[in-house]
């Protein structure tokens, strides 16, 4: 029954489809000659035209990748040379700070010494002029002493041998005789 | 001139035969020369020069020189003499000086010791003080 129906189908869609193939001038050899030729251009350009710019484009893809991988690193790169610089800023920055610091503590230090030093050399100054000074007060006395000395003698070498009487003259003598005994 | 042992021992001997009770006699030395100069044994220049050294020494060491600043009497002079010899012994050789600069008082010096009574050795004594 039902072949029966597929057959009468068949007919009477055949007859359709045949007057729709004349009705638009349809040849299905022509049809299928076109397809065989049209898969052939198919084969031919898939392998004469899309081969060589699929790979263009494949090595074009891959020249952009090398080029976004050459941009990441150069990126990283980048942020790695200025992570390097604030460190090296950074320490810069604190062996400036040191330096600073020492330079200051060495310059006290200097300021000290040499305050010192300029004290005792002040000191060891004015000790030498206390005793140059007493030196020569010293020696004032002494110049004084001796020419007051030098005056008394004289004046009294003068005046003795015209004050002493004979008595003395002779007890002088006679203190030294008995100092010999 | 370099002198011998030998020759010094000589001399000393000889200087020892002029002494007379711990005093030089001086004809025992005139005589000891004499009889060297005379006889002139071996070596005999060496050995007077030293007799003359140790002479000239003894002479030197028993001569008392008394200064004054004026002369002084007899009587001073014996109680000096007595007193010196007293304490050096006989044999001293005296010789009075006078120098007015010594002003008053006496100085004494026999060999190197000094007893120096005058004013003006006190004045320079005080002056050194000074």
């Amino acid at each position: 029954m039902s072949s029966m129906v597929f057959f009468a189908a068949t007919e009477g869609s055949s007859s359709v489809v045949d007057n729709i193939a004349r009705e638009f001038g349809l040849n299905f050899p022509l049809i299928i000659a076109q397809a065989v030729i049209f898969l052939i251009v198919v084969l031919a350009l898939r392998k004469f035209a899309f081969a060589p710019v699929l790979g263009i484009l494949e090595e074009r893809q891959k020249t952009i990748a090398e080029g976004l991988e050459n941009a990441k690193r150069q990126k990283e790169a980048l942020e790695s040379a200025e992570s390097q610089k604030k460190d090296i800023l950074y320490s810069a920055n604190v062996m400036a700070n040191k330096m600073v610091e020492e330079a200051r503590t060495a310059s006290a230090r200097i300021r000290e010494t040499e305050s010192q030093k300029a004290i005792s050399q002040a000191e060891e100054t004015l000790r030498k002029a206390r005793e140059a000074a007493e030196a020569e007060r010293r020696q004032m006395v002494d110049n004084a002493r001796k020419e007051i000395g030098g005056l008394v003698v004289q004046t009294v070498s003068q005046v003795t041998g015209k004050v002493l009487t004979e008595d003395d003259k002779s007890r002088l003598v006679a203190e030294t005789v008995n100092h010999v005994g | 001139m370099k002198i011998s042992r030998q020759s010094k021992r000589a001399a000393k001997e000889r200087f020892n035969a002029c002494m007379d009770n711990g005093a030089l006699s001086e004809a025992r030395v005139r005589e000891t020369v004499s009889e060297l100069l005379d006889k002139k044994p071996k070596g005999y220049y060496p050995t007077l020069a030293h007799l003359v050294r140790l002479v000239r020494l003894e002479t030197l060491r028993k001569t008392v020189t008394v200064t004054t600043a004026e002369s002084i009497d007899d009587a001073t002079k014996q109680t000096l003499s007595e007193r010196l010899n007293n304490r050096y012994g006989a044999g001293l050789i005296y010789v009075y000086q006078t120098d007015p600069a010594l002003i008053a008082g006496m100085r004494v010096q026999i060999g190197s010791d000094v007893f120096d009574g005058t004013v003006k050795g006190r004045l320079n004594r005080l002056k050194e003080i000074f």
